[in-house]
């Protein structure tokens, strides 16, 4: 565990520069004006939401005509891999945003790393998350590439990069649970990546895209802190190993508009020929 | 497929159906039940104290205190703390006109109505009331946003 953790500082401190520089070159953002935690996280792919499931939210918190920039450094340390993740993004108007990440992928025990970037956009189309009964709903797109497709060829993947699209429909219901708010996010992702990306995209045997279901529900147990759980079905493609749909409990404290910690329990099921990965997920975020 | 699964998938139906359901329910502010929201949030004197409350900090943020220059305060002070009681359930009665007559032609963007809204909570915070009741009074004012806003 302290490995874990000293690797995630480590991966936080090389984050560190991305959130200055935003510091640095956007003084002439004001704080957004929109209401604390419903800017949600990061996910591992870069885009607003939870850990692992994109939400409709946008970025940040800034509101129409508002600039919003956030940058952040993940870790999910499982049985026998680590994913560190760091990424940024830029919104827009409560209605824009475009996130890069950088995801690398420790092979903890085969030996040696995977990894991916990953540029994203989304975009609001409807709905607003406190406001409409209309549930927020965003359209997003996820560009992947890996960084070295020897192992994922080898695998049986058909291609070293790929684009993911997808629907989400968020909504923050007030005084819901025992006077809590409760946010419900459902996600449709049509996607050709293998275990997201990190073993390529499609096989050798196809190259069509797959639809798979997300989802998270959350309560936010106060202003600041949020309580939730997520699921994401995942394709099972490659023959070589199998793969399983991924589901995680999270708990959110966002301190304030400018720094927010989830830590979270993670099962990702089999990931490459190893069963039943499962550990600690943390991620800092900061956000102007 | 497991329990969590089912349930997440059951969660997202509801999620998605609430968007296709009938968009003309409003909260019913004068049902007998909701008398307490308005006890819960300190009958006159606190909902008094949170609109005071809510005033000084429009008139400090430069980001919305121009919508109120041709304002006559003490008679918006007025109407705002009987709007409230009316909306939470107490025995008042509202004289002004409807949100979104009130709001017309004044062009409230998103972002005035989530700092209006940024600072009702703060307020509120400042007296004391319980998350449940902020929660109960902002699922109420919540759905105003389509009329207040972009007219």
């Amino acid at each position: 565990m302290n490995i874990a953790i000293n690797s995630f500082v480590l991966n936080y401190v090389k984050a560190l520069p991305w959130l200055c520089l935003l510091l640095g070159s956007t003084t002439a953002l004001a704080e957004g004006s929109r209401v604390v935690a419903t800017g949600g996280a990061t996910t591992i792919e870069g885009s607003a939401g939870g850990g692992i499931v994109p939400w409709a939210v946008i970025n940040g918190y800034g509101s129409s005509g508002e600039w919003s920039a956030t940058a952040m450094a993940t870790g999910v340390y499982v049985d026998d891999f680590t994913l560190k993740v760091i990424g940024a993004s830029l919104s827009f108007d409560n209605r824009f945003e475009l996130s890069v990440a950088r995801q690398t992928f420790d092979l903890d025990t085969m030996g040696g790393e995977l990894g991916q970037d990953i540029v994203g956009v989304k975009y609001k189309v409807v709905g607003e998350l406190l406001y409409t009964a209309m549930p927020q709903i965003t359209l997003g797109a996820q560009y992947k590439k890996v960084d070295d497709f020897t192992l994922p060829q080898a695998v049986g993947a058909r291609d070293d990069s790929g684009i993911d699209w997808y629907v989400a429909a968020s909504k923050i219901f007030f005084d819901a649970l025992a006077g809590r708010n409760l946010l419900l996010n459902g996600t449709v992702r049509a996607t050709k990546a293998n275990q997201t990306g990190l073993l390529g995209f499609g096989t050798q045997a196809s190259n069509d895209y797959r639809f798979v279901l997300e989802a998270s529900a959350a309560v936010l147990l106060t202003d600041n802190l949020a309580l939730g759980i997520e699921y994401r079905q995942k394709p099972n493609e490659l023959g070589f190993a199998r793969e399983d749909d991924w589901q995680d409990v999270f708990l959110a404290w966002f301190i304030n508009k400018h720094l927010s910690v989830v830590t979270a329990y993670s099962k990702l099921g089999s990931i490459a020929g190893f069963d039943d990965q499962q550990g600690w997920y943390v991620s800092i975020e900061g956000s102007l | 497929m497991s329990r969590l699964w089912i349930t997440m998938m059951a969660l997202t139906f509801v999620l998605l159906s609430s968007g296709c359901a009938d968009k003309s329910v409003q909260p019913a502010p004068l049902q007998a039940d909701t008398t307490s929201l308005y006890q819960a949030l300190g009958n006159d004197v606190g909902v008094s104290a949170i609109i005071d409350g809510l005033l000084k900090r429009i008139s400090t943020d430069t980001r919305i205190v121009h919508h109120f220059d041709a304002t006559d305060i003490a008679l918006f002070r007025e109407r705002l703390i009987e709007h409230i009681c009316w909306v939470a359930g107490g025995d008042c009665e509202y004289h002004g006109e409807s949100m979104e007559k009130t709001h017309q032609g004044l062009n409230i963007t998103q972002a005035d109505f989530d700092a209006l809204v940024g600072h009702l909570i703060a307020s509120m915070k400042e007296q004391h009331i319980p998350l449940a009741t902020r929660n109960a009074l902002l699922k109420r004012l919540a759905p105003m946003y389509s009329d207040i806003t972009y007219h």
